[in-house]
């Protein structure tokens, strides 16, 4: 009886855990999901591609000039760099070595630490926390350089606003570098390796030298500027009014698009060495100095990396297209903004000076250069133990302090036209003033690229692509782009204003899935 | 053959009595059986894919568990709380409430093992979507329990649990969690 009682009882039990069981999985089953929120964990809507062209579709193609002009029949080595390597590869700061055994670069590799989205509160989302590493042909087949770009690894971020995206590069390399010892006979060049990806390749990190060095040692928050690490790009959407981009997971994918100027801006540098005894100088490739010029002893190539981004979500866009003159490039800006924050200011030291046609002159000297405060560099110290070298660095130091005492505290400073400067590089207000001129005026530091370019095939038909919807003004360029080199603003003494390189061809208003033609 | 049986009665029983021990065990044995309630902590680990998007952490829980008049098979309710971070924007946070049958092995140890196996429900919360529900899991699991005293119970417990999205339209995968404890837990 008992035993029977114990076996109902156990069984009634029994049905019941498995009622509790039933009824937690069934009160979860009516509560749950509409959304597989593992899945939604797994899959990105984000999608973030980087560039390294202008354009945002539709590249020019490589226009790196040839190197050499003449190969030396009997030791089978280019003894004469062609005229345009020389104007346009080779950058005018190298003036130590000449030897004529550099190469062009044939590769680009990038080297990604993580890469962060900043909100409007300026709190920083960790949304790519991967190591990444890209190496590019310098091709024109090349995903880098062909107008597609690489997509990245990144998780989601949550839906709302964010103003900026930060790239952690660890590394940026370029091969083709060369360090040159110099003995009685000449220049002995060998190959500079670096590391990337845990291997030894034939490159240099040029990275590590995009810092300033003409104006931010002697500002007092010099020491806690990093303007490398990260790089951080402002992402000016139009749907945000300029002030970011959003993100909203209803959708199914938004592309954020980053792009860094590579293609046809790459240029050569030199850089010496002063603590080994044997003379050694190394040529080595990076990004063009076309908005911070490199001098003379200048051992940093900063301020050049040239960024931009922009979202669209591939479910909204239209295209813009049209016709203009081939070989020029076309650029869509928000309509209504000004063209010349799109371009440089080219002469503002030169105020009033410059005729209105043609525009720029190379004879005016860089911008850099014709700023009364760029002072010279003081030499580096000479840590080894040649007689010769030490006896060059004083040699160095004495003409260091000749240019600085040309400036400081007084001195005439003429600019190449003639005019000669009224104030003096002779305080630290001047200085400050003048630098601050020098990045206000110039547009130097405000200068940002246009979200969205083409450039124009032979058949001079453009198409953008991936448009967002609203208005937009489209401008063509007046000139063929030149290489390392982007587009100016000259000051039009008629009209009393700046006037831009690109001309506006129309406007007109995208909508989603339409395409609008220029007028 | 009586005789020889009563015999044979009364030296088992005199040898029985004389390993107290076995009493003892038989003591313990009932306070085992008694009901139950406890908590637990230690690692909880993603697994499978869901590995690759959120790391291990520390978690904890709670159960209550009832015995069955066959004193090898508990029935217990179980909930834990349990947060899994990452190095970037990635957040899961997890709580699971499931029933489950415990079966101990009908062999008598010092130590107690036990296998168990039950379902229920999950409440899930992901980052950086921002999106929260519930979802139903499964598990299966065993533990080791030393009994330390008539009321305190000391052990360790590896549960898989297993979260089930298969029903949803455009979910690919499930989830897969191991928890891995130590656990107090007293015979009330």
């Amino acid at each position: 009886m008992r035993r029977g009682l114990d076996k109902r009882f156990c069984m009634k039990l029994l049905k019941q855990s498995t009622v509790v069981i039933l009824v937690l999985l069934f009160a979860c089953t009516v509560n749950c999901n509409k959304d597989p929120l593992l899945t939604d964990l797994k899959t990105k809507k984000l999608i973030v591609v980087l560039k390294g062209t202008y354009e945002s579709n539709s590249p020019m193609e490589w226009s790196m000039p040839t190197a050499c002009a003449h190969v030396d029949p009997v030791t089978n080595k280019c003894d004469t760099y062609t005229p345009e390597y020389l104007a346009q590869m080779q950058d005018d700061s190298v003036y130590e070595c000449n030897s004529t055994e550099d190469t062009l670069p044939n590769v680009f590799m990038i080297d990604l630490s993580e890469i962060r989205l900043w909100d409007t509160r300026g709190k920083s989302y960790k949304f790519a926390n991967y190591r990444q590493t890209f190496a590019s042909a310098l091709s024109d087949s090349d995903p880098m350089f062909n107008g597609t770009g690489y997509p990245l690894s990144n998780d989601d971020v949550p839906s709302k606003a964010y103003t900026c995206i930060a790239l952690y590069i660890r590394k940026m390399l370029l091969d083709g570098a060369k360090s040159y010892v110099a003995r009685d006979d000449g220049w002995y060049p060998s190959v500079v390796w670096d590391v990337y990806k845990e291997g030894e390749y034939p490159t240099f990190n040029f990275n590590a030298l995009q810092i300033h060095s003409y104006y931010d040692d002697l500002l007092i928050s010099s020491a806690s500027i990093n303007r490398v690490y990260p790089l951080i790009i402002p992402i000016n959407d139009l749907l945000t009014g300029g002030a970011g981009m959003f993100f909203n997971s209803k959708f199914s994918y938004t592309v954020l698009e980053i792009r860094m100027v590579v293609k046809n801006f790459i240029k050569k540098y030199e850089q010496k060495s002063t603590t080994s005894n044997a003379y050694t100088v190394k040529h080595f490739h990076g990004l063009s100095d076309w908005l911070n010029d490199v001098e003379k002893g200048d051992s940093v190539i900063g301020g050049n990396v040239l960024t931009v981004a922009r979202t669209y979500v591939p479910e909204l866009v239209g295209r813009i297209s049209g016709t203009a003159t081939a070989g020029r490039h076309v650029i869509a800006i928000p309509a209504g903004s000004s063209i010349l924050s799109y371009t440089l200011n080219v002469d503002p030291y030169v105020d009033h000076a410059v005729t209105t046609t043609p525009a720029r002159d190379e004879s005016m000297g860089t911008l850099r250069g014709l700023n009364p405060c760029n002072l010279p560099k003081k030499p580096s110290y000479y840590t080894g133990t040649s007689i010769n070298r030490a006896l060059e660095y004083f040699l160095k130091y004495e003409n260091y302090k000749y240019e600085w005492n040309k400036l400081v505290p007084q001195g005439t400073f003429v600019y190449p036209d003639s005019t000669e400067l009224t104030t003096y590089c002779d305080s630290y207000d001047t200085f400050k003033e003048e630098w601050n001129k020098y990045a206000k005026e110039t547009g130097i530091r405000s200068m940002v690229l246009p979200q969205l370019a083409v450039y124009v095939p032979s058949s001079g038909s453009f198409t953008i692509e991936n448009v967002m919807p609203g208005s937009y003004d489209v401008y063509v360029a007046n000139r063929a782009p030149e290489y390392g080199k982007l587009y100016y603003n000259h000051y039009d003494t008629g009209s009393g204003t700046y006037v831009s390189e690109f001309t506006l061809l129309g406007t007109v208003t995208v909508g989603p899935g339409s395409t609008a033609t220029v007028p | 053959m009586k005789t020889i049986s009563l015999y044979c009665a009364v030296a088992a029983v005199a040898i029985l009595a004389s390993f107290s021990d076995v009493f003892a065990y038989q003591e313990r044995k009932d306070y085992f059986s008694k009901p139950q309630f406890g908590g637990w902590f230690g690692p909880v680990t993603p697994a499978g894919d869901l590995s690759k998007r959120v790391e291990t952490n520390l978690g904890g829980g709670a159960f209550f568990r009832l015995t069955f008049p066959w004193p090898y098979l508990k029935f217990g309710i179980d909930s834990s709380y349990q947060r899994f971070k990452s190095k970037g924007v990635n957040d899961l946070q997890f709580v699971p409430v499931y029933g489950n049958i415990l079966f101990q092995i009908p062999v008598e140890f010092p130590v107690r093992f036990q296998f168990k196996a039950g379902a229920g429900g999950g409440w899930l919360a992901v980052k950086p979507d921002n999106k929260n529900g519930w979802d139903p899991i499964f598990m299966a699991g065993f533990e080791v329990s030393f009994p330390a005293g008539r009321i305190v119970n000391i052990g360790l417990r590896i549960d898989y649990i297993y979260i089930y999205e298969g029903y949803i339209k455009g979910s690919q995968s499930g989830g897969h969690v191991i928890n891995t404890g130590i656990q107090l837990y007293f015979n009330i």
